[in-house]
């Protein structure tokens, strides 16, 4: 299990400031949606989180410990990291980019063995990647790629995983499918922190709701209680109508606000 | 499932094999037809005494600095593409071979060389060292492959600017003449101390590559998700900028400057290991060295009247065989 920890995080480029003050723990069992327009600064948390860049005042905790005094490994280990960019500079098979998540343990490409064997078919199962496990990356389509990222990620089967716009440019199908394969990684236990644009489907999948404005959290909390209208205009400048069927929320988006 | 191809299980066997046949070839042809059978006792102290020197003074050396120059440079090649994740990067290319060249040729403007026979490799080293330190330093500010293949172009034009200046001022003819010798690539009249002069150089640097094969493979992400697979990027960047640096400043001390093998080395083994940036180091240095010496034993049986350049002989391959390379890939992975 792990826990990942912000404290009064400020990050800034320069004079301008892209992350303010930022306070937040992501924990295992839970599925969390991080929301916010264009540039709101929900990148730079997540990277923050991990120690990727430096943080000018606060501190970024994972496990008890300063993320920037965690070796590369054993950050690895305890988290998995799935970035925005699907790019892969060689045309590698699926096979190896798959097990590319092992690095943190030490294994060669082409010599996997017991445990590392084990996690890697276990991740191109359940990122249903079986057949394709020898084509060619560059053979693949969009869809297909964005899987054998997720499946990437779960072979490392650190216990968190932070996903950058997994489903960006998929299409609703495939969407559903990798929101689906990161719902059952938070069902087995571990803990997801997942940007993402459409907030009906972070409704449909998340079980915590986090919300950004200009490089502040504006809200944080449970689907029912911070999915509402009046905080879509307040994120996204948008009028917009919130629906609930059941426990299904239905975001109608009207169109954008007039801005003053 | 199988994880490897057969082809790349033995694909270094078979390189290993090729290379112990040309050297075979290369001790036994030249301009004394010796044989196999003749060669092969000079090479193990049989014979006349004629032929174990044509063997074991002239064309064991000669060949050895063929072999060694091409690993050195097919290595550097490999680690370079790995590191930058472009098939263009090349120590040639990048303008690192001339940074040492105008070390060795600083070397031989002062004389050095009496002062000792380290100074040379040793100047050479330094010169590709400091081109590969600038090299990865720019990486990580400008982000862009075309834009650094541009600062090596620029960087290798200086190079030859400043080598131009010390031949301009040559004290004398002889110097000259060495440092023209220099700038063409070759490796005839190369000798055991010679060889022993580059090899620490040339072996540190290559194990120090070798070290970072499997950090190489986890940089196919791109840096950023690397970093976030384990990577300690700035560790990886300096290993890289030590190990080329040592190889590239070790061949240009044995053989001067000699482009291009460094990007058609790793380019021909790249499909046999499945494009694995790290499984591609070994080969492409077994291939570099085999091309080489094999453009080498062609230059000696060639009949001209002035023996050709092996440096002259590579450019004149290498150089369309980079841009047929280039062509194919375009600018996509910019």
């Amino acid at each position: 299990m792990t826990e990942l920890v912000l404290q009064g995080v400020t990050v800034a480029h320069g004079e301008r400031e892209v992350l303010t003050n930022v306070t937040s723990r992501f924990g295992p069992g839970e599925l969390i949606a991080l929301l916010g327009s264009n540039g709101a600064g929900k990148s730079t948390l997540v990277r923050s989180a991990l120690g990727l860049i430096r943080i000018n005042s606060g501190l970024a905790i994972i496990d008890d410990v300063d993320s920037t005094k965690i070796s590369e490994q054993v950050r690895a280990r305890k988290v998995a990291y799935l970035p925005q960019s699907r790019h892969l500079s060689w045309p590698l098979s699926v096979m190896d980019t798959v097990s590319l998540g092992r690095y943190a343990y030490g294994v060669r490409l082409g010599h996997l063995a017991g445990s590392d064997r084990d996690a890697v078919n276990g991740a191109l199962a359940a990122c249903d990647l079986e057949s394709f496990a020898h084509r060619r990356v560059d053979q693949l389509s969009g869809g297909e790629l964005a899987r054998v990222h997720c499946a990437r990620a779960f072979a490392t089967e650190a216990p968190m995983l932070i996903a950058d716009e997994p489903i960006a440019e998929l299409d609703p199908w495939h969407q559903f499918q990798v929101m689906q394969m990161i719902r059952d990684y938070v069902n087995r236990g571990n803990g997801a922190v997942v940007i993402m644009h459409d907030p009906e489907l972070a409704a449909r999948f998340a079980d915590r709701l986090i919300w950004m404005v200009d490089g502040a959290v504006v809200s944080d909390g449970s689907v029912m209680s911070t999915l509402t209208a009046e905080q879509l205009a307040r994120v996204y400048g948008m009028k917009a109508e919130v629906f609930w069927r059941e426990s299904e929320a239905q975001v109608t988006m009207l169109g954008p606000m007039e801005r003053p | 499932m199988t994880e490897a191809g057969y082809s790349s299980r033995w694909l270094v066997p078979l390189l290993l094999v090729v290379v112990v046949v040309l050297c075979l070839i290369a001790v036994s042809f030249g301009s004394t037809p010796l044989g196999l059978s003749r060669a092969l006792a000079a090479l193990f102290g049989g014979g006349p005494a004629t032929d174990q020197i044509v063997v074991l003074e002239i064309r064991l050396p000669r060949a050895l600095a063929a072999l060694l120059t091409g690993a050195a440079l097919g290595a550097s090649g490999a680690a370079l593409q790995g590191l930058l994740r472009n098939p263009l990067a090349e120590p040639g290319v990048l303008g690192v071979s001339a940074c040492a060249s105008l070390g060795a040729t600083l070397a031989l403007f002062f004389g050095l060389m009496g002062v000792s026979h380290w100074a040379l490799p040793a100047s050479a080293v330094l010169g590709a060292l400091a081109a590969t330190a600038l090299l990865a330093f720019m990486a990580g500010r400008v982000g862009s492959m075309v834009t650094l293949i541009l600062i090596g172009v620029g960087l290798s034009s200086f190079a030859g600017a400043l080598m131009a200046l010390l031949m301009n001022l040559s004290p004398n003819p002889f110097t000259l003449a060495d440092m023209v010798n220099w700038m063409l690539g070759t490796v005839s009249n190369r000798s055991m101390a010679d060889l022993g002069f580059a090899a620490p150089f040339l072996v540190s640097g290559f194990f120090v590559l070798l070290h970072i094969r499997n950090d190489l493979s986890v940089l196919t992400l791109g840096e950023e998700t690397a970093k976030g697979t384990g990577l300690n990027l700035d560790r990886l960047r300096w290993m890289v900028i030590i190990g080329a640096g040592l190889c590239t400043g070790a061949a240009v001390s044995l053989a001067g400057a000699i482009g291009f093998v460094g990007i058609v080395a790793p380019h021909l083994v790249r499909p046999w290991v499945q494009h694995r940036p790290g499984a591609v180091l070994v080969p492409a240095a077994l291939l570099g060295g085999l091309i080489l010496l094999a453009a080498d034993i062609v230059v000696r049986v060639l009949p001209t009247s002035t023996e050709l350049k092996l440096g002259v002989v590579a450019a004149l391959i290498g150089a369309p065989a980079f841009v047929w390379i280039a062509s194919r890939r375009g600018l996509s992975h910019d």
